[in-house]
């Protein structure tokens, strides 16, 4: 189970079935992991206008599964649509 | 001139060559072109260094020659035709000189029709492209005449560039989006289409931390004789600053040279930057009605931020009766934009002041204006300390150490300015 906290004001926190993946889609060699694209579920577009809205660009983002921090950076880069996919950046 | 020139065609520039006589060292050089008021490095027509040829085309004036630096009064401007039948604008010195940089202000083309000095951004365009060939409405470029009807501008063609290039250079640098015979500026207008579920088959909008900026180093009133800007200042946005830090962006503003258009220039675009923004990419079937870009259309969609966006690009598939369009949209207003510090380029230019003169534990400087012009009763302080006001032709002097100084400028008219002197 993935939970996703972004450090607005106040924090959006994504948890349980809204996160539907996340990968590192850079991996380097030596395993460090400096991308990793979260998607998120937007099937009725409710999170749009909240994201579209909250400046999460460059704010804090830290990606847990099962409680434990996998992932910890900042937001790069925001996909609306079907889905969300924000790319957090170490 | 037979058929109009392609986008992709070079400016007809003749080249140096191409005079019946001309200096071999001399020979690639470009005519120029000058719109405007620029400065640039008129092309030698003699061995003596008498004749200096300013512009391939007839001019309004001459407003200031320097040698070596230093202005001078012993020059003439001859209009005349070359051999071939073509009007040129030559500079006729008083003492020809054969080692020393001569550079010229120049007042550039005149309107065909009205006489009137060519300065305004559509006023060039429409001038840029009658000389390549092309026929244009008389509405065309209209949307420069709306949105920087009020901004005058400077330019020389120096160097071979394409009719695209050309216009890229006096319409982009002011925020404006263009295509043949239309540009404006880069800005929501009166929505003229709603995308909505109805007509929107997919939907898109991708915002990145790349594209945010927050501050600006603006450089304008380019020197072509120089080959470097006269003027600068440094922009910043307080409140994105406060959220995102310092990520500073350039803008350069070659052919703006006043101070005013180039701070209301680059503090627009510096808001856009200094924002969020959404790059839309969208499916809409064709009963939208037509689309076009530069259009603004109304996002209405739950998976689309919702707002004001400008198209971009529209490509239309009658097949399947869609269309492709790409879109730039905001979410949140303009943010407030500040003018932190404003500077003279320190380049080794004919139109910046002259360096500082020390003597006997004195030190000489002189003020000038992004203009080049002297700046009188001026109050100027010298690292913090001691303060002094500029006599009648902008000069000051403090009794200080040789090295590197910081000067405060405060004038009648203009923001306070800071310059960094080195004694």
């Amino acid at each position: 189970m993935y939970e996703l906290t972004i450090s607005t004001v106040p924090p959006l926190v994504f948890d349980g079935a809204a996160v539907v993946s996340a990968g590192a889609s850079n991996a380097s060699i030596n395993g460090e992991v400096p991308n990793m694209p979260v998607t998120i579920d937007n099937a009725r577009g409710e999170l749009t206008q909240v994201l579209a809205l909250a400046d999460v660009l460059r704010r804090r983002a830290q990606l847990r599964q099962d409680g434990v921090l996998v992932f910890s950076g900042a937001v790069q880069a925001i996909t609306l649509g079907a889905a969300v996919v924000l790319e957090l950046e170490a | 001139m037979g058929a109009p020139l392609l986008y992709s065609d070079k400016l007809p520039l003749r080249r140096a060559a191409e005079l019946p006589q001309y200096r071999a060292e001399d020979a690639d050089r470009v005519l120029p072109w000058v719109f405007g008021r620029a400065t640039i490095s008129p092309v030698p027509l003699d061995l003596t260094g008498a004749e200096w040829l300013v512009a391939d085309h007839p001019i309004a004036g001459i407003d200031r020659v320097t040698v070596a630096g230093l202005p001078t009064d012993g020059w003439q401007l001859v209009q005349r035709l070359d051999a071939t039948g073509r009007p040129v604008s030559v500079l006729r010195l008083a003492q020809p000189t054969t080692t020393q940089p001569v550079a010229a202000t120049v007042a550039g083309r005149r309107h065909p029709d009205t006489g009137e000095l060519l300065t305004r951004p559509a006023a060039i365009v429409r001038e840029l492209m009658r000389l390549c060939g092309h026929a244009e409405p008389r509405d065309a470029w209209a949307g420069l005449d709306t949105d920087f009807g009020q901004v005058a501008l400077g330019i020389a063609f120096t160097e071979a560039v394409t009719l695209r290039e050309a216009v890229a250079a006096v319409v982009e640098p002011l925020g404006a989006m263009w295509r043949p015979g239309w540009a404006a500026r880069r800005a929501p207008g009166q929505p003229a289409a709603t995308l909505d579920s109805s007509v929107v088959e997919s939907i898109t909008a991708r915002a990145e931390n790349t594209a945010l900026c927050t501050s600006a180093r603006v450089t304008h009133a380019h020197d072509w004789a120089a080959g470097a800007a006269r003027a600068s200042m440094h922009l910043a946005a307080p409140q994105a600053v406060a959220a995102w830090g310092d990520l500073p962006m350039q803008i350069d503003l070659p052919a703006v040279p006043a101070a005013r258009d180039a701070l209301a220039i680059a503090s627009a675009r510096l808001a856009d930057a200094a924002r969020v923004r959404w790059d839309v990419a969208a499916d809409v079937s064709d009963r939208v009605g037509s689309l076009r870009e530069g259009m603004t259309v109304l996002v209405s969609h739950p998976h689309a931020p919702a707002g004001l966006a400008v198209l971009t690009a529209v490509s239309l598939d009658r097949e399947a009766g869609q269309y492709a369009i790409k879109a730039e949209m905001y979410t949140a207003t303009a943010p407030r934009v500040e003018m932190v510090r404003r500077g003279a380029a320190l380049v080794p230019s004919a139109s910046t002041a002259p360096p500082p003169a020390y003597r006997d534990g004195v030190a000489t400087f002189t003020i000038l204006d992004d203009l080049g012009e002297p700046i009188a009763h001026a109050s100027v302080t010298l690292d913090g300390q001691a303060t002094a006001t500029t006599n009648s032709i902008g000069q000051v002097q403090f009794r200080t150490t040789r090295g590197t100084h910081t000067l405060t400028v405060t004038a009648a008219g203009m923001p306070t300015f800071k310059l960094d002197v080195f004694v």
